[in-house]
């Protein structure tokens, strides 16, 4: 019984990590910081995806946290920096919203999170209870992201926060979504990302810039 | 026969990137797109004579709701693969692309055929996610073909504001499956929709209208539900036109298709009133908000993407009225839909590569210039209108007369009110495009042979449709709407 507690809470701190790193994608000032902080989720992702694995006994969680580890931590992150070489740097945030603002906006979204959710589930059933807060959390500091970023990669990392948040959701409140819906998903982030970074290059060579402020010609 | 039908467009994809020269790539279109039509109207034939039917393990599940649409996309694939000959044959000739561009086109096209069957024939709602998202990642490409600066903001936006919107879909689905799992047990079976269905009765209520409710946003933003629908213009607008008519008339469809699979498990749970009041308000929203821009537009590929807006509204309202009568004319509409923006689309094509303007005030007497595609354009105005001898006046009218019947009279009065206000402006618009004298600098004639014809040929079936429903049109609509519980 003492296990399963300590274990519990493990769990619940690697969650709340995870939700934490968040706030380095939120500051970070650089394409390259933000990669690195979509890095960071990942890996602390792939952490509570195995030891959910562990405690719950479902050996395809395993499967799930080295998938997550190739593709979110290795894969994604490369094809970003490699887009971002090829485009160049471009200083600065260039946000909608400045830095102060973000980390309050985001502070506010966990708190709003945590009291819609709090009526959803019955209390005291650990895990899950602590799960579906954080990921929607993630989920909508993941869209804030992508509202306010103007650079066409912080948007797809904005995007990443979401469905980090989504895979907790699956990994905390149930045991992990059935396999092959579990590897479909990877593979759609992984095509997503790889076509998004074709078009942000694309985008890049016929407008000079991945700033999506250029992006709004077509109206009505 | 299921698996062959998946498997043809996947193969006729791969080899368009093998082939070494146009003529073959040529060949390889037509035999793909005739054979994913053949097996798709086969397996269609196989689920309406024979029943639902079961494959690969417990994957693929098609009832007749499911043929119905997988019928829609063989004819709208064969239609714009056939159409794509001659459309990007001109494009080539008036260097709009370069050919080493064609075979990524064609890949691109039928791995987006793949990918939208693929939805309608997984039994598995998560697959079916896996499967939507894929076709919004298989036509962003295709939306930005033209790599020009508005084509690559138009993919952009749909990339990013359709994945966001799936994103929720996927919470709504891990809702779902944690309600299942409470009652079924874990497994990949738990995500089944045969099995869902058979066990609604027991779910946990209040996490299945949550999952509804993020299931509607998320793929009403691929069906083009307002207020989700910001991206739809742009991408329908910018994208080639045979791609356009594949967005529009059957890809929307899919989209709808996912949310009406959890309609039915909602609705057989927690009663009727939820899902449908929800599709109706949204249905209705979606007519309003297309109106003004249908009135005033000035871009002839874009009013049809708004039409395209009111028409998934006024059958998403119709799936939310109900009553036997009304899903029977909520599904004929979709068919009805499906044809007629398919032409609609293939006539804009051909008008905006001999006018090479897409704007309709610089598009003036195409009767005049286009003896095939100008009388086209304007019957399908007509049609999609839904005046009476073509097809959509029946849906609508059905879908009218079945609201009013079950008195509710405020819903219906407020469809009926803006569809005939979307009228005018359609017919508006249209007439200004085909009458009147045309400029001195536009040549007379069609684009090229085919092309005509592929606008006209969808046109005939909606004409027929609106003068006779043959019975065999008759019995699948009554087998779609058994599956959808016959009314509410």
């Amino acid at each position: 019984m003492g296990a399963a507690n300590s274990l519990a809470a493990l769990t619940g701190f690697l969650m709340t990590l995870t939700l934490a790193s968040s706030f380095i994608i939120v500051g970070a000032r650089r394409l390259g910081s933000a990669i690195r902080g979509a890095v960071v989720q990942a890996v602390l992702l792939a952490a509570v995806t195995a030891v959910r694995g562990w405690s719950t006994g479902v050996g395809e969680m395993y499967l799930a946290a080295g998938l997550t580890l190739i593709v979110k931590a290795g894969l994604i992150p490369y094809i970003l920096h490699k887009v971002e070489v090829r485009v160049g740097s471009c200083p600065g945030v260039k946000s909608y919203v400045n830095m102060k603002m973000s980390f309050v906006t985001c502070a506010g979204l966990i708190i709003l999170s945590y009291s819609a959710t709090a009526r959803l589930v019955e209390p005291g059933i650990g895990v899950v209870e602590r799960a579906l807060p954080t990921a929607v959390a993630m989920m909508l500091i993941g869209l804030f992201l992508m509202m306010t970023r103007k650079l066409a990669i912080n948007q797809v990392v904005g995007l990443l926060v979401m469905e980090n948040g989504i895979f907790l959701a699956a990994v905390g409140a149930t045991n992990g979504m059935p396999p092959v819906v579990e590897v479909g998903v990877f593979l759609d982030v992984l095509a997503g990302v790889l076509i998004m970074g074709i078009l942000a290059f694309r985008i890049n060579r016929a407008f000079d810039t991945i700033n999506t402020e250029d992006l709004r010609n077509l109206r009505g | 026969m299921p698996l062959i039908l998946l498997g043809l467009p996947l193969a006729t994809a791969l080899l368009s990137v093998l082939a070494q020269n146009r003529k073959t790539l040529a060949r390889i279109n037509l035999a793909g797109s005739v054979g994913t039509a053949v097996f798709a109207l086969l397996v269609s034939y196989r689920v309406f004579s024979r029943g639902p039917l079961t494959g690969l393990g417990e994957f693929i599940y098609v009832d007749a709701l499911g043929a119905f649409i997988i019928a829609l996309i063989g004819v709208v694939e064969l239609a714009a693969g056939l159409y794509s000959l001659g459309y990007t044959e001109h494009e080539l000739r008036a260097g709009e692309v370069s050919g080493s561009r064609l075979k990524w086109y064609y890949f691109w096209f039928y791995t987006f055929v793949f990918t939208m069957l693929a939805v309608v024939m997984s039994n598995n709602l998560g697959v079916m996610w896996v499967a939507i998202e894929g076709t919004t990642l298989s036509s962003a490409l295709l939306v930005g073909y033209y790599d020009k600066h508005s084509s690559l903001e138009a993919a952009w936006k749909y990339i990013i504001i359709c994945t966001v919107g799936i994103i929720f879909a996927l919470f709504g689905i891990i809702l779902l499956y944690l309600a299942a799992v409470a009652v079924s047990g874990g497994g990949s079976a738990a995500l089944d929709w045969n099995s869902m269905i058979r066990i609604a009765g027991k779910l946990n209520p209040k996490l299945l209208k949550l999952a509804f409710i993020f299931i509607l946003v998320g793929y009403g933003t691929k069906a083009g539900l307002a207020p989700m629908h910001t991206w739809l213009p742009d991408a329908h607008s910018q994208a080639p036109s045979p791609v356009s008519a594949m967005l529009s008339g059957v890809l929307l469809n899919c989209a709808l298709y996912g949310i009406l699979r959890v309609h039915l498990v909602v609705t057989k749970a927690v009663g009727s009133g939820f899902s449908a009041g929800l599709l109706l308000i949204f249905g209705l929203l979606s007519i309003a908000v297309a109106l003004p821009f249908i009135v005033v537009q000035h871009d002839s590929k874009r009013l049809l993407a708004y039409s395209s807006i009111e028409h998934m509204g006024i059958v998403a309202a119709a799936v939310g009225l109900g009553g036997r009568l009304g899903l029977y004319g909520a599904f004929l509409h979709m068919l009805n839909h499906s044809l007629t923006k398919s032409s609609l689309f293939f006539s804009a094509g051909n008008v905006t590569q001999q006018y090479h303007s897409k704007k309709i005030g610089k598009i003036k007497g195409v009767i005049k210039t286009m003896p095939i595609t100008g009388p086209a354009l304007l019957l399908g105005a007509f049609a999609i209108a839904g005046v009476p001898p073509f097809g959509i006046f029946i849906s609508e009218f059905t879908i009218l007369s079945s609201g009013f019947a079950q008195g509710k009279y405020l819903a219906t009065g407020l469809l009926l009110l803006l569809v005939s206000l979307v009228f005018a402006g359609m017919v508006f618009a249209m007439s200004k495009m085909t009458l009147g004298s045309p400029p001195d600098r536009i040549k007379a004639g069609e684009p090229s042979k085919l092309s005509a014809v592929m606008a006209v040929l969808p046109l005939g079936i909606i004409l027929l449709l609106g003068i006779y429903i043959p019975a065999f049109v008759n019995n699948v609509l009554a087998q779609v709407v058994a599956v959808m519980g016959g009314g509410n």
